[in-house]
């Protein structure tokens, strides 16, 4: 699996993919009745799976029992800015809890800069809304800024000064009074690991420390969302490793959204992933819930029936034909189906060469979701 | 205004960690000094000649001297302002201060800020210079006032139009080049200061080394001052709107 291939920390088993979305030709339904995910809204009227039959709008995946309580950090309604030839985003809907790291995947130019930076006000959206710590970030900004911590890659640093210098500018700069600072600069270097250079000059310390420090800044105030874009570009392994095991702490107290184009990275670090494409949310991927997953099958017949066929299995929710003899099934939640598909493959001489449970990584997620929409 | 005071600050520190701001520095400071002692030179060759009556030393030294000052204003403002916001823009470092709970006009005003202790450090050194002159001959206060005054209004417009290039350019380089050939074509409108029927010209009037005469010859015209005020509030808001409209641009 494509997520093992980087250091995960000890204590994080890689995670297991939980699909709330499948969307082109994905999974090719082969029975009359309506497949429900569990962490989807049931098919209301006209409406398609994840819409809002009123207002058209996607609805989300509700969130797990800890966050429920609390109202999204980041809410962000039918966001969109158009470039021309169709460029740019357009309608995102998304959320983002405390204790959330969500990671925005995407080719390059699927609008993953272009979201985070209107987030963090860079850009002004042409339409939609969005919500931070409850702010509106049109009408209330310095509220909604206050509330965030934002890492641009490159991080944005002031070369000629210390740590401590830039740190307390920064605390200064987001409205920490003057006699709160240096505990909140003292605070921010202890979780980033500066307190050793925090009199060095920033032009003097290394790529890895530079990186540390733009985190620091972005937590500095310490604020209830913090944005990152591309925090580990440019690190070494090892350095890489430490700021991901940062982001791992950091989220128990704040919620994370980062954008990244490792996809490693984002299955050791992200609890939901949104994969997006030509500005669109193309798919989003829980990956903290591994229980809740419905079991994925793979299944290799010597003698193979047809799709439908394997459809009718009792437990069996959906099958995909990979090629000739190999398939994949998807299981209905909280059923094993594969003693049925033993059984049937023996009674119908199915052949049967192999049935293991399938994880697909990332990566195939990604290629799959990506590639296939091109070929659409 | 805590965050224009704090930028401010901020960027007046850098300044004086870069090489650039002390070359500035020390080159303005000897070629005013050169400049100072040339005209000392000429005045002690003069003094003989001048009728008791006639100008003084701050007329014949002072005035022309600070004129000069002026004129090394437009070379050294383009320099000192490109690394103010298009410098940081370049190196990344500004998404720090969009970023943050602050206005645009806070972010212009706090640079504009810095840039001006600047410019004020250099007219503090040039108007010292004429007035060692006190230790040997007795001084028009009045007019070195006047000319004071008169300088720090030019660098107030010189430093608002200069910012506003770096807040336009893509590159820092750009805003230096760019503010330069500015102020440098805006100098030299005062070359057509008059028309052939003997009147101030209209292009005459937009040139800041226009207004800047009388100042320096101890005439205090509201107009004068009137014009600098303007032209400094019309850049910075400028300079201010455009960190706006980079939200809304492409």
């Amino acid at each position: 699996m494509a997520y093992t291939q980087e250091p995960v920390e000890p204590g994080n088993d890689p995670p297991y993919f939980e699909e709330s979305r499948a969307r082109g030709n994905e999974w090719k339904h082969t029975r009359n009745k309506s497949m429900e995910w569990p962490w989807l809204p049931s098919r209301q009227g006209r409406g398609r799976r994840g819409m809002n039959p009123r207002t058209g709008h996607r609805t989300e995946p509700p969130m797990s029992n800890r966050n429920s309580r609390e109202p999204p950090l980041i809410r962000v309604r039918g966001l969109s800015r158009i470039y021309p030839e169709q460029r740019g985003v357009h309608s995102l809907h998304f959320t983002l809890h405390r204790g959330e790291v969500l990671v925005l995947l995407g080719p390059n130019g699927a609008g993953k800069t272009t979201t985070l930076s209107m987030l963090c006000t860079m850009l002004a959206p042409h339409g939609g809304s969005i919500q931070i710590a409850g702010f509106d970030l049109a009408r209330s900004p310095r509220q909604a800024k206050r509330a965030l911590g934002y890492l641009p890659d490159p991080p944005p640093l002031y070369p000629e000064m210390t740590i401590k210098q830039y740190l307390g500018f920064c605390a200064r700069l987001h409205g920490i009074s003057r006699r709160e600072t240096p505990a909140a600069v003292a605070t921010a270097c202890r979780l980033t690991g500066l307190t050793a250079v925090e009199n060095r000059l920033i032009e003097h310390l290394s790529r890895g420390y530079r990186q540390r420090a733009g985190i620091a800044q972005a937590l500095v105030h310490q604020p209830e969302v913090v944005i990152l874009d591309e925090p580990t570009a440019g690190l070494d392994p090892l350095e890489a490793h430490r700021i991901r095991a940062l982001i791992g702490e950091l989220r128990r107290d704040h919620g994370i959204l980062l954008s990244t184009h490792l996809l490693a990275e984002a299955a050791a670090i992200a609890t939901r992933v949104l994969i997006l494409d030509h500005g669109h949310i193309v798919h989003e991927t829980r990956l903290d819930h591994p229980g809740a997953a419905p079991l994925r099958l793979r299944l290799n017949l010597g003698a193979p029936p047809d799709e439908s066929r394997l459809g009718t299995i009792p437990g069996v929710a959906a099958v995909e034909t990979l090629d000739a003899g190999n398939f994949l099934l998807l299981a209905e939640p909280g059923h094993d189906p594969r003693e049925a598909i033993v059984r049937a493959a023996l009674d119908y001489h199915w052949k049967i060469l192999a049935l293991a449970p399938h994880h697909p990584s990332l990566e195939n997620l990604f290629l799959r979701v990506i590639a296939g929409r091109e070929t659409a | 205004m805590k965050a224009t005071l704090l930028i401010g600050r901020r960027e007046l520190r850098a300044f004086f960690r870069t090489p650039l701001a002390w070359l500035i520095l020390a080159g303005s400071t000897f070629v005013m000094a050169w400049v100072f002692l040339w005209y000392v030179q000429r005045f002690l060759e003069l003094q003989p000649r001048l009728p008791a009556a006639g100008p003084g030393v701050s007329a014949l030294v002072a005035s022309p001297m600070l004129f000069w000052a002026g004129i090394l204003l437009v070379l050294i403002t383009p320099l000192l302002a490109m690394r103010l916001i298009a410098g940081d823009r370049a190196r990344g470092s500004f998404a720090l201060l969009r970023t943050a709970p602050i206005s645009s006009t806070a972010i212009v005003l706090g640079k504009y800020l810095a840039l001006e202790c600047l410019l004020g450090l250099v007219i503090a050194v040039a108007i010292a210079m004429p007035l060692t002159l006190q230790l040997g001959t007795s001084l028009d206060f009045g007019r070195l006032l006047a000319a004071t005054v008169g300088l720090l209004l030019l660098a107030a417009a010189f430093g608002a139009i200069s910012l506003c290039l770096s807040a336009f350019a893509p590159h820092p380089a750009a805003a230096a080049f760019g503010s330069f050939a500015v102020l440098l074509i805006l100098w030299l409108f005062n070359l057509a200061s008059k028309t052939a029927a003997g009147a101030d010209s209209a292009l005459a009037y937009l040139s800041p080394g226009h207004h800047l005469m009388p100042l320096l010859a101890g005439e205090v015209s509201s107009a004068d001052i009137a014009y600098f005020l303007i032209v400094t509030a019309f850049f910075l808001g400028l300079a201010a709107w455009k960190l706006d409209l980079d939200r809304l641009g492409a």
